[in-house]
């Protein structure tokens, strides 16, 4: 299964890849991986480890 | 993705993000894009870092020179204004001095933010960083401390004045990834979103007036805004090169003009000349509506100035007799009617849910 990852902020357009939603799962190969890993680092995303949890996220 | 190799500046990034220390640069990212102005610059470069030879006794030619202090950096990052400000609405937020959480006034999107003129605005700085070529320039730490609003064919412009400690290009904290992370506001080329000299509304009364909201808008050829603090050039203390954060100085405090220009000379406009003399205080509002974002609420930049001092009324004769006028802010005694604060202040409504100065 392809590498997912939660935006945690307000909705943003990124440099490189498609908009980031607030909340939504996004594939991490749609953006450069470094910055995929900067932004959980970081704690803008996190990674999905279970999709039960996108459904939590969506509704906060 | 990396940084650019190209010196086209088109291609180049810039981001700026509020800081908690003085002379500590922190990782840019999300949120933290700032587009600037094309072909434009913010003037960010080396430090015009001085060297002084050693002229002494029995030297016939310089042996030896020292690089001295490195003196502060002015900036000034020229941006076109949207309702949803990302990065740069902070910038703008700590030359007012005060922000907070926003309050949701629609059902889901919409918000409203307000800036208030604080007292003084220590401890309110950021770091801001600029792509080169092959290289990244951070200025470490930065202090907005005036910003002008005004028009550009039709498009509102923003122009951030910043006071930086030093500019290097060797950052350990922001580097590719850092800036390869920055980010917009989702909404930010949105319909209706840019604010533009055709949404602008501005309307002024008597300070003791009614609600000058209720007035009928002036007719209005151009119109800019300037606040500025006086902040001292920069001091350096012992044991660093760079500057301490500087402070406002002078006892003026700020400076909040406003300059209205009209077409023509009008009823409206040549009864000014006596309102200034009589010294009849007014108030002003600026309001500039965007899109709708959801229900009955709007984008809105709204600048409220409780009591404003009219300066050089003045009508050139051209071809046209035109008018102009220029306002000087003060603090009123009490808000007046249709306002909610006694100085200069700032209301946003758009849909960035977080505090400017967070």
């Amino acid at each position: 299964m392809a590498k997912e990852f939660i935006w945690n902020l307000d909705s943003q357009l990124p440099r490189q890849g498609p908009m980031l939603e607030k909340g939504k799962a996004h594939k991490a190969s749609d953006y450069p991986a470094h910055v995929v890993e900067f932004w959980v680092k970081s704690g803008a995303a996190e990674w999905v480890e279970d999709k039960s949890k996108v459904k939590v996220k969506e509704k906060e | 993705m990396a940084t650019p190799t190209s010196a086209e500046s088109r291609l180049h990034a810039r981001g700026f993000k509020k800081t908690a220390e003085w002379g500590t640069a922190l990782a840019l990212g999300a949120l933290n894009e700032v587009l600037v102005v094309a072909p434009g610059s913010s003037g960010l470069d080396v430090p015009a870092q001085p060297i002084d030879p050693a002229l002494e006794s029995d030297t016939p030619f310089v042996k030896k020179s020292e690089l001295l202090q490195i003196p502060p950096v002015d900036i000034a990052v020229p941006v076109r204004l949207r309702y949803e400000m990302g990065a740069i609405g902070s910038a703008i937020a700590m030359v007012y001095g005060t922000a907070g959480v926003p309050t949701k006034v629609s059902t889901t999107k919409a918000y409203k933010h307000i800036f208030q003129w604080k007292d003084e605005i220590s401890g309110l700085f950021g770091v801001y960083a600029e792509e080169r070529p092959s290289k990244i320039f951070e200025a470490p730490s930065v202090k907005p401390y005036r910003v002008e609003f005004n028009f550009s064919n039709g498009i509102l412009m923003a122009n951030v004045g910043m006071r930086c400690n030093n500019v290097i290009d060797n950052s350990a904290v922001n580097t590719a990834t850092q800036v390869d992370a920055l980010t917009l506001p989702a909404t930010f080329f949105g319909a209706g979103v840019q604010a533009m000299f055709a949404h602008a509304a501005v309307k002024m009364n008597a300070e003791s007036g009614a609600d000058v909201a209720e007035e009928t808008a002036l007719v209005l050829s151009d119109f800019n805004m300037v606040f500025e603090r006086p902040l001292e050039a920069g001091q350096h203390v012992a044991g660093s090169n760079t500057i301490i954060e500087p402070l406002e100085e002078g006892q003026s405090g700020p400076g909040i003009t406003v300059t209205l220009n009209f077409p023509r000379m009008s009823t409206v406009n040549n009864a000014f000349f006596q309102t200034f003399l009589a010294g009849t205080e007014q108030k002003l509002l600026i309001k500039l509506t965007g899109s709708l974002i959801e229900e009955t609420y709007y984008h809105d930049l709204a600048f409220y100035f409780p009591r404003m001092k009219m300066q050089n009324p003045n009508y050139p004769v051209e071809e046209i007799v035109k008018s102009g006028l220029t306002l000087q802010a003060e603090q009123a005694a009490a808000a007046p009617t249709g306002m909610t604060y006694l100085r200069p202040y700032l209301e946003i409504i758009n849909q960035q849910t977080t505090d400017y100065l967070a």
